[in-house]
């Protein structure tokens, strides 16, 4: 009749439920991000921070403090996956990361309130897929760190591109406006 | 078990950037809040018109003038795509790219410049700006060809060289050349059919269409 059972009954991973609920939130977040910087009027303009310029260099060198910041937390992440990880790694990967996400709050809102999701350029285009990505990732990466027991990989993985999604998007942004108008604040 | 620093770092972001736009959203309703850089002096009926919904698949072109004649403007829309052109016809000029979202124009440019508008019925109001050179309310009229935004983009005796006219409705011209580092008053368009002279030599232009790249990545 049917055949004997498999040798081995399939064992579902126990962190795979709550591994998929994380990314589905992920994609969920990204989806809201571009969702509302797509449907909302552009307005072109939008609260600004005191201090520099204009908004757009303003949003420029917040970009930039976060992607140092971001450099902080690859080189601290490293760290704490020695065997012999000091002691001050994983405090300061927290509060960089904390920091680091703060500080790209007034740029996000500023980009999806004022602009919007935009596809004129390959550089434009690029840069909303980022941001979009950058927020989900972050959000399932947030929701992982709260599970125990996830695999060793995860982390990384998401973290890995929590890091090349900010990087992409000061690529694409602050390195753009510098090189094109000039390195001033 | 479940550790809550993470869930409180995300709740915490997610809560600053509802708030922030909120903050927006209530600011930009008030006509007068300090922190933003509102379109000064606006034409009353930018307020006054509602948004009176453009068809979809808006083919166009504007042009006008800002409210003191400082600068010259031509706005060509393809559906949601927007290329424009700002000069004063001397020194001062921008080139303008962006999008039409229901009946708003925002585009923008190089050094800070930009415009933003509204589409009201066959006609278009907001302010430009052409970076440091300044910032004007500006109206403009939905008009045909020649009115437009034309380019000339390539080398002229080994410099690099880019011209751009703005072409009112009333056939007015106003343009400006830039040739390696040297700006100048564009030569006299021929709108029909895009030639012009430059010592001595004859070159063409092209109209720009709102789907044309002309600030480049």
């Amino acid at each position: 009749m049917t055949s004997p059972a498999p040798p081995t009954t399939p064992t579902r991973d126990p962190y795979a439920v709550p591994l998929l609920a994380s990314l589905l939130a992920g994609c969920a977040a990204a989806a809201a991000v571009g969702t509302y910087a797509g449907l909302h009027d552009p307005t072109g303009i939008a609260i600004d921070v005191a201090g520099f310029s204009g908004a757009v260099y303003a949003k420029a060198w917040l970009a930039t403090v976060a992607a140092v910041l971001a450099v902080v937390q690859m080189g601290t992440a490293v760290r704490m996956y020695r065997p012999a990880a000091p002691a001050w790694a994983a405090p300061v990967h927290r509060w960089s990361g904390r920091i680091a996400v703060v500080i790209t709050v007034p740029v996000v809102v500023h980009c999806i309130y004022a602009l919007g999701f935009q596809t004129y350029s390959v550089r434009v285009l690029l840069h909303s897929v980022l941001g979009c990505l950058f927020y989900g990732v972050f959000v399932a990466k947030m929701l992982v760190l709260s599970r125990r027991g996830m695999p060793g990989w995860v982390v990384p993985v998401l973290g890995g591109c929590v890091f090349a999604a900010l990087i992409g998007l000061w690529l694409t942004s602050a390195l753009w406006l510098f090189d094109s108008r000039g390195l001033h604040f | 078990m479940a550790r809550r620093g993470p869930l409180i770092t995300a709740a915490v972001v997610t809560v600053l950037i509802v708030v922030l736009i909120g903050a927006n959203t209530l600011v930009a309703r008030r006509p007068a809040a300090p922190a933003v850089v509102a379109p000064v002096a606006a034409p009353a009926t930018v307020a006054a018109a509602p948004s009176t919904t453009p068809p979809s698949a808006l083919q166009a072109v504007f042009a006008g003038r800002s409210s003191g004649n400082e600068v010259a403007v031509a706005i060509a829309v393809d559906g949601s795509r927007v290329a424009a052109y700002v000069c004063d016809g001397k020194r001062i000029e921008a080139w303008l790219q962006g999008s039409l979202t229901g009946g708003t124009i925002t585009l923008t440019g190089r050094n800070g410049a930009g415009l933003t508008g509204t589409v009201s019925g066959t006609a278009l109001f907001g302010t430009v700006s052409a970076g440091a050179a300044g910032s004007w309310p500006f109206s403009a009229q939905q008009s045909s060809p020649p009115t437009g935004v034309y380019q000339y983009r390539k080398e002229i005796r080994g410099l690099a060289t880019r011209i751009g006219w703005a072409v009112l409705p009333d056939g007015t011209q106003l343009g400006v050349a830039d040739s390696g580092t040297a700006r100048a008053a564009a030569p006299r368009l021929d709108p029909a059919s895009g030639a012009f002279t430059l010592e001595g030599a004859s070159y063409t232009a092209a109209p720009v269409a709102g789907t044309d790249t002309v600030v480049g990545p």
